[in-house]
């Protein structure tokens, strides 16, 4: 990642908005979940972000601009059991995205993230299809969202349309209950 | 710009602090030079001397004169 990132420096190549978006999916009931897969899930969907955003933060600091949005989930907000891997990575992203708006504020950079709910994804589709249609079910919409729905979201907050939003939550998960 | 020059030049635009009390100055020992303000010094370092600091080069940058040390021996730049 940082040799990626140094040779965007050498390019003279300025960041402007951070979408961190990688994530996976995985876990089960805490009792019945390997220790091991808890980590990995964490690594990828809560330390990735940190580690890419660590690295591009100073130049933002440096222009006292720029915007991160998080890809969170409504699983981060809505604790069902069995996600205390997925769900609880989450709800990191969510409680870091705040934290960090508020540690770069005076530097005019907005922080924040969207929940989406379920994305009509290969990710969402390997998941229970039993336990989701019990959850879309739930949903005043009833229905997966489309990537492009999320995008929508994510492209609002990049945009001067959301320039006093940051340290926010958007979700986008067709009325989850 | 000799780096020196360069050094010192960051340290008054991060910290907003005037060129004469630069050398010699230590990390909290002015209310400028807070975590936000070291935040803002490291960045203005990175882009002085084009360089990616490491995070515990970051940590260990405790004054002006460590700082010195810190890039002469992990980045390379002579003062």
């Amino acid at each position: 990642m940082k040799s990626e990132i140094l040779r965007l420096k050498k390019e003279r190549i300025e960041i402007d908005t951070l979408v961190n978006c990688a994530g996976v999916a995985g876990g089960n009931l805490l009792a019945i979940t390997p220790m091991k897969e808890i980590r990995e899930i964490f690594d990828v969907n809560l330390f990735s972000y940190m580690e890419l955003t660590q690295l591009l933060i100073k130049p933002m600091i440096r222009r006292k601009q720029g915007n991160i949005i998080n890809i969170a989930s409504f699983e981060g907000i809505n604790l069902y059991p069995g996600n205390s891997a997925y769900g609880v990575s989450k709800a990191a992203v969510i409680a870091w995205t705040k934290t960090l708006a508020r540690e770069v504020g005076d530097f005019g950079i907005r922080v924040n993230a969207v929940a989406p709910g379920f994305v009509d994804t290969e990710m969402v589709l390997n998941t229970g299809e039993h336990e989701r249609n019990q959850i879309l079910e739930n949903s005043a919409f009833k229905r997966l969202a489309t990537p492009k729905e999320i995008a929508d979201v994510v492209y609002f907050l990049a945009s001067d349309s959301a320039s006093f939003i940051t340290g926010e939550v958007i979700r986008a998960d067709g009325g989850m209950i | 710009m000799s780096n020196k020059e360069k050094y010192v030049q960051a340290f008054v635009e991060a910290l907003e602090v005037e060129e004469s009390i630069v050398e010699g100055l230590e990390y909290q020992a002015i209310a400028e030079w807070d975590s936000v303000g070291h935040m803002s010094l490291i960045a203005a370092i990175e882009e002085a001397f084009d360089i990616m600091m490491d995070t515990d080069d970051i940590i260990d940058f405790s004054s002006y004169e460590k700082g010195k040390e810190i890039l002469t021996s992990n980045y390379g730049i002579e003062f």
